[in-house]
């Protein structure tokens, strides 16, 4: 099911080539790549480890789940993917690019138009409706006729045609989290990053999302990084990283 | 995004609303407090410009009222070159008006010469008449009297109808309106009747009102009245009554004749002084080298209120004498400024609780947003456009608010209050509300724009 609007929305995105400097998009480096990663959080006085050097990479298109009990730092990984968090030492490089040493206008670019994020607790904004609410990442910038368009199909994609206009609390979780979906997928991502997206869903809502982020994902050939409990939903071929206090146990191809 | 913030406050009604009446509240009282002020300023204004001649009343004198002035300077005034026409005034206050003790609003008794008030070119009062007739010469001698149409309406009288001013008894023959709250609160009678009435010594009148030939020498003619008077004292008063009953005494009257010799060889001042008097100014101009926080406008106001001792007399036009009047209530502006700044800083507080609140509530939306990719610009405008359109909103119904109340309260009370907010008042009232709900957000706006998007999130 090839999207309507595809060309429109990539000649509307604006390349992060032409905000980053020119080593950051060499095709012949790792898409994705961590290094030496680690992550103290301050509890107060208390310094609490995260993450504890981790190193691990990422191909570009792959589908990737990161497993491990809580406090193992999957979700702290998956921020500091995302720049949303500032790493305490080592490094990520993202298309060659280390994201630390991105300004802070970079930065918010990267988050614009490079990465998706699917939360597990849905964090839509009540105020908007399901269309809005998938527009909110272009929302300072203004909203085109062709993106609020783009938006609408992305909603009919995930299956809610029907509830364009309806806000947050009139939808339920699995359709809550599937305008999440199309909102990370509107940019046409380089990467999605979902922290627990069936987290707060029952099986059959968890099952459906994860039919509609698979099925974006091959149509986009965006790169995919889940981080889950849940192992019900693993397919053939996903890339399956192991965590455990703040390391990396193993790697591994999920064989069905 | 404008809509956004819309939405947003729309979203949180309880809160924005309250904020809302906060500013309501607050630019409404601003645009009524400096209502007053405006409105005190253009009365007295349409008033005073009404008049075209010249005042000349005892030096100091705030109002004609507590004027008292020698009846025989009528004739050296009119001696004055391009003086036209001289008229004597007695003013009286009515204490009681058909059995009402008046306190509040106050009125007059004005009396005047009869035949020179209608010889004048533009006559006050009479002009203005819009019931009846004024007093001609047939008055003279009787308590016939014209009054304003407030005092008419208040009162109920009929034309032809007697009823008593200050216990005697006096008869309605004419009714004036101005339209002027400060000049409609007069009862015009014969002078020599509001003598008898009043006790007024024959030779003491109030102020005199001084017609030029032409309007537009009024400034020569003020000028050549203060010359013609400078250094002159006026007689020391002793009641005629007391002077008609009793035998003067050769020695007293030697010994008044050396005190008042005296009196007039003190006041005519040293070259020095005298030069300092002429030159009112010169004072002033030492004291604002001295004092450089000394405003233009402090120091304006200053000049207007010296007092020159010299001249027994303060001659002005109305004009001038009402500019000098709205000089009285610069207090009146500070006690308004004063009021209004504790209303606005509470709206103020409002606002920014309103905002700090709202902005606490949505910690992770704002990660949300940050996480989207919204730059800290981005969150500070969204901030800022919800607390500007709750100043903006503030200000529209602050003063649609402010402005109908003055409207009920000059319909409610037509002969008390003149209140007037003018256009000038309600765009600054706006902008000024505006401006209030920006800056109040602004401090919200800069603590949600500072947060890192997992911080808020994990806050949240």
């Amino acid at each position: 099911m090839p999207y309507v609007a595809d060309d429109v929305a990539e000649s509307m995105k604006p390349r992060m080539n032409e905000n980053l400097p020119d080593n950051l998009a060499t095709s012949e480096q790792q898409f994705l790549e961590v290094k030496d990663l680690e992550k103290i959080h301050l509890r107060g006085e208390t310094r609490v480890p995260a993450l504890r050097g981790l190193s691990c990479s990422f191909e570009k298109g792959s589908f990737n789940f990161i497993l491990g009990p809580s406090g193992s730092g999957k979700s702290s990984l998956l921020y500091l993917l995302g720049a949303l968090d500032d790493p305490s030492a080592g490094e990520i490089m993202f298309q060659g690019q280390s994201l630390h040493s991105l300004t802070e206008q970079q930065r918010d670019h990267y988050r614009r138009e490079q990465v998706g994020f699917i939360f597990q607790s849905f964090n839509l904004l009540k105020t908007l409706n399901a269309v809005d609410n998938v527009l909110v990442p272009f929302l300072p910038q203004g909203i085109s006729v062709q993106l609020r368009q783009r938006a609408v199909e992305l909603l009919k994609q995930v299956g809610l045609g029907h509830r364009l206009d309806h806000h947050p609390h009139h939808l339920s979780g699995g359709e809550q989290q599937r305008v999440a979906i199309a909102r990370a997928l509107l940019k046409k991502p380089e990467l999605v990053l979902a922290d627990e997206p069936t987290g707060e869903l029952d099986s059959a809502s968890g099952a459906e999302v994860f039919r509609y982020l698979r099925q974006l994902h091959a149509e986009q050939q965006t790169t995919v990084i889940v981080v889950t409990h849940d192992e019900r939903y693993l397919e053939n071929a996903d890339r399956l990283l192991h965590l455990a206090d703040g390391r990396l146990l193993r790697e591994e191809v999920h064989q069905g | 995004m404008l809509r956004f913030a819309f939405s947003n406050l729309l979203n949180r009604k309880a809160r924005s609303t309250l904020a809302l009446l906060g500013l309501t509240v607050a630019i409404a009282g601003m645009v009524g407090l400096f209502s007053i002020v405006e409105g005190l300023d253009r009365m007295t204004e349409d008033s005073f410009s009404r008049i075209p001649g010249i005042l000349v009343m005892q030096t100091g004198a705030p109002i004609p009222l507590f004027s008292r002035l020698p009846a025989e300077w009528e004739e050296d005034l009119k001696r004055v070159e391009g003086v036209k026409i001289v008229c004597p005034e007695i003013w009286v206050r009515v204490n009681v008006l058909e059995g009402k003790m008046i306190i509040n609003p106050p009125r007059f008794l004005l009396g005047v010469d009869i035949e020179l008030w209608n010889a004048l070119s533009h006559a006050l009062y009479r002009d203005d008449l819009v019931e009846g007739r004024f007093l001609t010469s047939e008055d003279i001698g009787t308590r016939n009297v014209v009054l304003a149409k407030l005092i008419q309406d208040e009162m109920q009288l009929e034309l032809g109808e007697t009823f008593s001013i200050n216990g005697q008894d006096a008869t309605l023959v004419g009714v004036y309106e101005t339209g002027s709250i400060l000049i409609d609160m007069t009862i015009i009678m014969d002078i020599g009747s509001l003598r008898d009435q009043s006790r007024f010594d024959p030779d003491v009148i109030s102020a005199y009102y001084v017609e030029a030939v032409d309007d537009d020498l009024n400034d020569e003619v003020i000028d050549d009245i203060r010359d013609a008077f400078r250094g002159r004292q006026a007689d020391r008063w002793v009641p005629s009554s007391a002077i008609i009953n009793t035998d003067e005494n050769p020695l007293e009257k030697a010994i008044q004749g050396f005190d008042r010799w005296l009196k007039s060889a003190s006041s005519e001042q040293p070259p020095s002084s005298q030069n300092k008097s002429e030159t009112s100014p010169e004072p002033l101009k030492e004291s604002s080298v001295q004092d450089q926080a000394v405003s233009k406008d402090a120091l304006e106001i200053e000049e207007r209120l010296q007092v020159d001792e010299s001249i027994p007399v303060d001659v002005q036009t109305a004009d001038a004498w009402g500019e000098k009047f709205g000089d009285f209530m610069s207090d009146l502006d500070f006690i308004m400024f004063i009021l209004t700044s504790i209303g606005m800083t509470i709206a103020a507080l409002g606002v920014v609780n309103t905002m700090l609140m709202s902005v606490s509530e949505r910690i992770i939306e704002i990660g949300i947003l940050k996480a989207n990719g919204w730059s800290k610009k981005h969150v500070l405008s969204l901030i800022s456009f919800e607390s500007g359109i709750l100043g903006l909103a503030g200000g529209c119904l602050g003063c649609l608010f402010g402005w109908i109340a003055t409207l009920i309260v000059n319909a409610s009370f037509p002969d008390r209050v003149d209140l007037y907010a003018s256009p000038q008042l309600l765009c600054f009232s706006l902008f000024f509300s505006t401006l209030l709900g920006l800056l109040a957000g602004l401090y919200p706006a800069i603590w949600a724009m500072r947060m890192m998007p997992m911080d808020a999130i994990r806050r949240g």
